[in-house]
């Protein structure tokens, strides 16, 4: 193990100057399909996806279950199975088309210059191997250390995450810890190499709303502290609220609304980023208070509805919505575009659409 | 147990309600839940005292090992309490033998976190939802399949097309949908929910919320909702209770909890909640630390050790829970106060 450095492996060195220039982005993305042969046929679940993420900002990705966020970070990262995919389009990061890169050089990325943290931190750690040996592989292969080196790092990493006496815990396994901190331990793997873009998968998804204030905030600190990108992925829209530079929608495998934070939250104009919004319960409201649910479902992938895919759950549904596909096009500013053919205005329908019976709750 | 309170301050009410009026469905006395970890005992739930009334939903709030989850399994006796009195309807139900305790069965029922693993993934949607009523004998399988078609409608299911699947079939949130519809054939009067929605996401959460509302007012269900995001607790309850390795710390009603939380740890949950809006600015003091280990809880109060305004007192004496106004009960030495803004503060 310890002989198989970055520079060992056959293809060539990939460079990563240190770049001094912030104007370019660290990562652009150009029309990304990803799409899986399944027996029932093909599930586009990336579906010609384009955005960009500027050195050290957060990029939001929110969406339902199946809406493609996770595979989209996955296509990012180029992990994805090597059967029955079909990725097209171009991811560039920091200068170097990643979707035609050979296995080598990915792994050259993997953990040094990109880095992912996973939903589960249970099943994503490996269970039979100490904490600390998890977070030593990576410095060792990528930072060519020695072991006393790496281990006096991994010490330094887990109290950086808050971690109570780290040097015990590097030899603890994974089992006994609680969930919590089982995530500051990915989060620690993640951030081993300091790498500059880190892929957040649902980062806080099944921890308690208190672990999960204490993980995103130790997030944005080791992010400010080490100038990182971090695409942070969520099905809430309260957890990026606060902490994302710019946001993302995803629906049906595309984006269907993207602004930055404070212009997507006050000017919405995609009814569906809209509903999200409303589905979440808010602590200032009556007790009682009615949620306004969306109803229905994500629509299947594999036989996607024409016209606006949105549009069966959509309140404001028109005829034209169910007959063709709005592209996405530019609002009042041009860093917020959205796709839809009769946006909202100051968050209420335009005037001349009527609500139809498909709401659940009327807006007040 | 340090039983003495400050001069000045109001009585001790001991946890217990002050006048348990004859509507009390729910009547939990002085509730004590041990598990063994080897040689040691652990006290999950130590000493808590509440009631739920008819009709009313009462929250029960608070992190991961609070002991919130225990206390549910041991209102429908799924687990013994070590000691106290649960009284179901006016009957203790800890003092039931197994076959006094079945026949309660009926008349509470309980769902589950995980929807999918609380059905089994072999049978058949139209045979889940039968179950209850196959157990009971209720009624001719002609009458049983009418209801099953019914209350798959009532919870949002097409009966036509989903009674013939299995469990893997469906999404977490219909799974969930199936599994309320389990709960209510065989019309309980007390529906228990352990974290109902936090497996499901935020859009479907709403759905399954709302739905829950809906058939409390149907089947006229007095409800106990446990989970651990407060916004969502205090949306569905008419009082929460929030509690704190295995104790009570505060009851109130969800309103004026919001308007005024007493407890220091009500008020750090309230800032960890994700608000949809950047603009907001939480006022509340956020939560550090982790949850001490129950198995050796801090002296005095056990949330000392995380809380922004510990005093020397909370070391040496145990706060008891104590009503600081009418139906608002609060287990801290030094509450917070209310200032006119209407947000707590701590106390000068």
């Amino acid at each position: 193990m310890s002989g198989r450095t970055a520079a060992g492996v056959a293809e060539k060195t990939l460079e990563f100057p240190d770049v001094t220039d912030f104007a370019d982005p660290l990562l652009v993305v150009k029309d990304l399909h990803t799409s899986f042969r399944t027996g029932r046929g093909t599930v586009h679940a990336v579906d010609g996806v384009s955005l960009s993420v500027d050195r050290g900002t957060t990029l939001g990705v929110v969406g339902e279950s199946g809406s493609g966020k996770t595979v989209l970070a996955r296509s990012i990262m180029g992990l994805l199975p090597v059967r029955d995919v079909v990725r097209s389009g171009t991811v560039e990061f920091s200068g170097h088309e990643m979707t035609t890169m050979a296995p080598a050089q990915l792994r050259q990325v993997w953990g040094a210059q990109m880095s992912m943290i996973f939903q589960d931190p249970m099943t994503a750690l490996n269970p039979v191997v100490r904490i600390g040996n998890q977070i030593t592989d990576s410095l060792r292969l990528h930072l060519d250390m020695d072991r006393k080196e790496a281990n006096a790092t991994a010490v330094e990493l887990l109290r950086s995450v808050g971690i109570p006496s780290p040097e015990d815990r590097i030899r603890w396994y994974p089992f006994q810890l609680s969930g919590g901190m089982r995530q500051r331990v990915m989060i620690a793997i993640a951030l081993a190499c300091a790498p500059r873009l880190v892929l957040a998968d649902e980062p806080t998804t099944g921890l308690d709303v208190s672990v999960q204030a204490q993980i995103l905030d130790l997030l944005q600190a080791m992010q400010r502290e080490r100038h990182m990108a971090v695409i942070l992925v969520t099905h809430d829209l309260g957890v990026v609220a606060k902490r994302a530079d710019q946001i993302a929608v995803m629906y049906a495998g595309r984006i269907v609304e993207k602004a930055p934070t404070r212009t997507l939250f006050a000017h919405t104009r995609m009814p569906y980023t809209r509903a999200l919004m409303n589905s979440i319960p808010r602590l200032a409201d009556p007790s009682g208070t009615r949620l306004q649910a969306i109803s229905g479902r994500p629509p299947d992938l594999i036989h996607p509805p024409p016209g606006c895919r949105f549009a069966p759950r959509c309140p404001y549904v028109q005829d034209k919505c169910r007959e063709s596909d709005p592209p996405l096009r530019t609002a009042a500013s041009s860093d917020h575009v959205f796709a839809c053919w009769f946006p909202l205005v100051d968050g209420a329908p335009a005037p001349a659409t009527a609500p139809s019976p498909n709401l659940e709750t009327p807006p007040s | 147990m340090t039983t003495d309170t400050a001069p000045g301050t109001p009585a001790p009410t001991d946890g217990l309600p002050t006048s348990p009026s004859n509507d009390t469905v729910l009547q939990v006395e002085h509730l004590v839940v041990e598990f063994r970890s080897g040689r040691q005992r652990v006290q999950a739930v130590t000493d808590i005292s509440f009631e739920v009334r008819k009709g009313e939903t009462l929250g029960l709030v608070g992190e991961s090992g609070c002991g919130k989850t225990t206390t549910g399994r041991a209102l429908v006796q799924v687990q013994k309490a070590t000691s106290g009195v649960i009284r179901f309807n006016g009957q203790d139900l800890t003092k039931l033998s197994g076959k006094e305790l079945r026949g309660t069965r009926t008349k509470m029922q309980m769902i589950f976190q995980d929807p999918i693993s609380s059905l089994n993934p072999r049978r058949r949607i139209r045979d889940i939802v039968a179950e209850p009523l196959a157990i009971w004998g209720i009624g001719s399988k002609g009458e049983r399949d009418a209801k099953v078609r019914s209350m798959l409608e009532s919870v949002g299911i097409d009966p036509e097309t989903a009674g013939d699947r299995r469990p893997q079939e469906f999404s977490g949130g219909q799974c969930q949908r199936i599994s309320i519809a389990r709960a209510l054939m065989a019309k309980p009067s007390l529906l228990i929910c352990d974290e109902p929605v936090s497996a499901l996401d935020v859009s479907v959460q709403a759905q399954i919320l709302n739905l829950l509302a809906d058939l409390k007012e149907e089947f006229g269900l007095t409800m106990v909702f446990i989970a651990h995001d407060l916004a969502v607790v205090k949306n569905v309850s008419d009082r929460v209770a929030v509690m704190y390795l295995g104790k009570l710390v505060e009851v109130t009603g969800s309103d004026e909890l919001y308007r005024s939380p007493a407890h220091p740890y009500t008020e750090a949950l309230m800032a960890s909640i994700p608000e949809p809006d950047p603009e907001h600015q939480s006022t509340h003091k956020a939560l550090t630390g982790e949850l001490p280990s129950p198995l050796n809880p801090p002296s005095g109060c056990r949330f000392r050790t995380r809380c922004p305004y510990a005093q020397p007192r909370c070391t040496d004496e145990e706060p008891l829970l104590r009503e600081i106004s009418p139906g608002h009960q609060v287990a801290c030495h030094f509450p917070l106060v209310k200032t006119s803004v209407g947000q707590a503060t701590a106390p000068a």
